[in-house]
């Protein structure tokens, strides 16, 4: 799972005011806001990095250890993957 | 007796042509107040046939047609192109008066979203002439806040329309679609003090909300397709109505401290348990 590249849908849109994301999917009529956290990750989620860099990421600027912050990466991407606002590169694209 | 009529909504004027004037005039009753003399920036010809064509399918809905949109329901059909400047209204002489409610709320909400405004399915108070915008759930407490406004102007109870200019934000008046508008108000923007977001309760407090909250709260996604209002922009456009204008959190209940608690917001924000019942708008002093 660490290996794994997010990736923002497509058909998504975001913001960010004051460290937190609010991100939309108008095809679904879905709000999301998210914490700074997780704001972090959404910003990180660009394509290119892993889950496992995006947690060094967070554990360097969260200071916290590097196990709680791939906990936590893997566990809140595989939350937005379910919610369609995140896919996973090499995965099925968002229809 | 004529068988055009030009009207106003959001400084977006339009003319409705009509083969028979009594609809006209009609319509013209209707809409007293949004007659316009502006140059039309759409011609709409109103049909009325013995059975109403299918445009989009027979389960209705809206969908994007070039620079334009069909649009088609139970009561009627019809279609608009924003570069011909023109569209068509097909619909039953008995259902013209919703067919033309529902499409004309489309049409505006289209134009003003293709300017630079947005929308907001929310209550519009014009008091001491300033709009004062409420939102919620249903049943979060709309139709009561218009009630506890008698003595102010209801500007919209359905759609709110906003626009962005020299810094502030505006409201529009608009047509009588919803079912509580009432009071005296020229067809002409007027400043927007602060948003509400209603929570009935029984602890009446008025909180500042921040702005990622304000932001997923209020937020509105219009019956319109993606390919029309890019999501990138009407996100853009809610963001920057939240940095821009106050937005609270009202908690309340029905009774008269509503208007006092709401100007007490501006003095004294977070008011917790704020003057219950007597109106007088003065606040508790311990």
């Amino acid at each position: 799972m660490e290996n794994k590249i997010p990736i923002k849908g497509p058909s998504t849109a975001y913001q960010i005011i004051d460290d937190e994301a609010v991100i939309i999917v108008p095809s679904e009529q879905m709000v999301n806001v998210l914490n700074p956290v997780g704001s972090r990750i959404w910003d990180l989620a660009d394509g290119k990095r892993s889950i496992a860099e995006i947690a060094e990421i967070l554990a360097q600027e969260f200071d916290v250890s590097y196990e709680t912050a791939i906990e936590d990466a893997i566990e809140f991407t595989g939350e937005l993957a379910e919610k369609k606002v995140i896919r996973f590169a090499g995965e099925e694209k968002e229809k | 007796m004529s068988n055009a009529l030009k009207l106003e909504v959001a400084q977006n004027p339009i003319c409705l042509t009509l083969s028979d004037p009594f609809f006209i005039d009609k319509i013209a009753e209707s809409y007293r107040g949004f007659i316009s003399g502006g140059k039309p920036k759409l011609v709409i010809q109103i049909h009325l046939p013995d059975e109403i064509p299918h445009m989009v399918s027979p389960r209705g809905g809206v969908i994007p047609e070039g620079l334009g949109f069909r649009i088609s329901s139970i009561n009627f059909s019809g279609n608009i192109d924003f570069a011909k400047g023109e569209g068509n209204l097909y619909t039953t002489p008995q259902r013209l008066t919703l067919a033309l409610k529902i499409f004309l709320r489309n049409v505006f909400m289209f134009l003003l979203l293709d300017g630079n405004g947005l929308i907001l399915h929310a209550l519009a108070v014009l008091k001491e002439k300033e709009v004062y915008v409420f939102f919620g759930p249903s049943g979060g407490g709309k139709t009561t806040a218009a009630t506890l406004s008698e003595e102010h102007t209801i500007l919209s109870d359905d759609l709110v329309f906003l626009q962005p200019e020299d810094g502030s934000y505006w409201v529009h008046p608009t047509p009588p679609w919803g079912d509580m508008q009432r009071g005296e108000r020229e067809n002409r923007p007027y400043p927007l003090k602060a948003v509400y977001k209603l929570i009935k309760s029984e602890t009446i407090e008025v909180n500042k909300c921040n702005p990622a909250q304000a932001l997923s709260d209020v937020i509105t996604f219009p019956p319109m397709p993606a390919d029309l209002i890019p999501p990138h922009r009407l996100l853009a456009r809610f963001s920057h109505l939240v940095k821009r204008v106050p937005f609270y959190e009202l908690r309340f209940d029905r009774d008269h401290s509503f208007w006092p608690n709401i100007d007490g917001s501006f003095s004294k924000v977070g008011i917790k348990n704020a003057k219950r019942g007597s109106g007088d708008g003065k606040q508790d002093t311990h």
